[in-house]
């Protein structure tokens, strides 16, 4: 089956400032997210997938056309963006019921109306959104984008400003829509996030292609690289002095309540630590990893990729 | 031409705000209450003339228009709101031009309706008041599409567009020649006071040349604008 998305070459700067750098990938039916820290350039990925902007060189196409050149391909495309406005000034179904009728389709109210309930607003509401909470307008912005029932429904950030139950209502809701040979691309900044989209990866760092592959291929690669783990137990000298011993410390430094290692494997280690403090008999208080925030994450794979 | 109706329907909703029809609709009043008082002049005609010409044709016209017009697409920019329209598949003509008609029949009541019945206070003649609002009319719809193109290609499209019509038409080109003296100012002028039998200003287009130059202006910025809607970056 032939890609819905190619990304070829694709780079954009603004003025001096390059937001994404020779990104190349191609995206099939399925959820896929876009992975990355904020000002990676996710969003900007988001943008030129959609045709919001220009590529400064490469191309993007979208089912085969350039989004930005053929406006007639955006009838296949929804999109979520990240920002929380909406067209303030009118109720929610008309703000649906809008999207409809510029999108071409055929009853707009009935599929303004269906919409409106998939995402669980009130289809009664008379209130201008100006008075929605935010989560309450990233529904709307949802119901608005799949109103036309889209082949690529893009999502930026879509989680944002939801509860739980309206989180796992639209994880349910997306993981519907991409069942039915359609594409879901969704961007996060939160690796376990898009760990129950059960997606495939793209991560993107520093404006470049860091890694891709399914959820696991990704977390294997996280957790093989050297990690700071620091554990505060009752007896550290002890405890170092048989951690030092496996393959899986490259190094170690002993503080009154706490050992500092630096690991290569970490699960290893993890299991080493539970099974060193059960036979020397060392209470263990916590297992603190130093350096497991997503943007340290992102670089290591940024340099082990160059 | 349904879906141009429900642009233009939208584009008027979110235009027609308090705070502007407000103060749109003040400075329009301020014609009505000064043709009240220029008709007990001892000059009426040339008073008229005056007024009409300084306040509506180089006030209200090109101000409402602007404080519209600039706002059609740039309050959607600035609010990050012009990707619910852009990113549909709408023939970008239609776009632009839902928003221009908006525009026009937004700023009409303030900018044509209003001096032409203040005109009407001030005892001016039918012919008069036909051929005040005839330049009125052709001034909105060139300002307009001017400052509705601007709204897309700057940012502060309405500081940009207050300093057009401050300083290039309301300073420089009342005082230059040649190339300076091109302002839409100068067309509608050069309609209208053929209408003031008496006034002893002359401006130099005749009706045909005046008319010609507006319609241009408007079309030259209506094709503008679809190019710069086409090309935006949309945020």
């Amino acid at each position: 089956m032939k890609p819905a998305v190619v990304f070829d070459q694709v780079s954009k700067w603004f003025g001096p400032v390059v937001a994404v750098s020779d990104v190349s990938f191609s995206i099939g039916p399925g959820i896929t997210s876009l992975l990355g820290p904020n000002g990676a350039g996710k969003s900007t990925v988001m943008r030129l997938l959609c045709g919001l902007t220009k590529p400064s060189s490469g191309s993007v196409s979208v089912f085969g056309r350039d989004p930005r050149a053929e406006p007639e391909v955006l009838t296949k495309i929804g999109l979520v963006p990240q920002q929380e406005s909406v067209i303030e000034p009118i109720t929610c179904l008309r703000f649906v019921t809008l999207a409809a009728q510029l999108s071409g389709v055929a009853n707009p109210e009935a599929a303004a109306r269906e919409a409106v309930r998939t995402v669980e607003l009130d289809l009664g509401d008379k209130r201008p959104m100006a008075s929605y909470s935010k989560g309450m307008r990233q529904r709307a912005k949802v119901a608005a984008a799949i109103v036309h029932q889209p082949s690529l429904l893009i999502l930026d950030e879509p989680l944002n400003g939801l509860d739980p139950r309206q989180r796992a209502r639209m994880i349910e809701l997306f993981q519907t829509f991409s069942t039915e040979h359609r594409c879901v691309i969704v961007t996060s900044h939160v690796l376990d996030e898009v760990q129950r989209f059960g997606s495939r990866i793209i991560l993107i760092a520093e404006g470049r292609l860091a890694a891709e592959g399914e959820y696991t291929e990704i977390r294997a690669l996280m957790d093989d690289r050297p990690l700071r783990i620091k554990v505060g137990c009752s007896d550290p000298r002890t405890l170092a002095s048989t951690l030092v011993r496996s393959s899986s410390v490259a190094s170690i430094t002993v503080d009154p309540d706490a050992v500092t290692a630096e690991v290569v494997d970490a699960s290893t280690f993890r299991r080493l630590v539970a099974k060193a403090c059960a036979e020397s008999d060392i209470d263990l208080r916590e297992v603190i990893p130093l350096d497991d925030d997503l943007e340290s994450v992102f670089r290591y794979l940024v340099a082990r990729r160059h | 031409m349904a879906l141009a109706l429900t642009l233009t329907r939208l584009f008027l909703r979110l235009l027609a705000t308090k705070a502007r029809l407000l103060g749109l609709g003040a400075l329009s009043l301020g014609m009505v209450l000064l043709a009240i008082v220029v008709r007990n002049d001892v000059e009426p005609v040339r008073a008229s003339w005056q007024l009409f010409s300084l306040y509506a044709l180089g006030g209200l016209v090109p101000i409402s228009s602007l404080v519209v017009g600039a706002s059609a697409f740039g309050d959607l920019i600035d609010d990050r709101t012009l990707v619910y329209l852009w990113l549909r598949p709408v023939s970008r003509p239609v776009l632009l031009l839902s928003a221009w008609l908006a525009t026009v029949i937004l700023v009409i009541p303030f900018a044509v309706i209003v001096p032409t019945v203040a005109l009407e206070f001030a005892g001016m003649s039918t012919n008069a008041m036909t051929t005040s609002a005839f330049s009125a009319l052709l001034g909105t719809l060139a300002y307009s599409a001017v400052f509705v193109a601007l709204g897309l290609k700057l940012p502060r499209a309405l500081a940009w567009g207050l300093a057009y019509i401050l300083i290039w038409e309301g300073a420089v080109a009342n005082a230059g020649a040649g190339l300076a003296k091109l302002a839409l100012r100068l067309s509608t002028r050069s309609i209208a006071f053929r209408a003031y039998a008496g006034t002893k200003i002359r401006y130099p287009l005749a009706t045909g040349p005046a008319v010609t130059f507006l319609g241009a202006v408007t079309i030259v910025a209506l094709i503008l604008g679809v190019r710069w809607l086409r090309n935006a970056e949309v945020a």
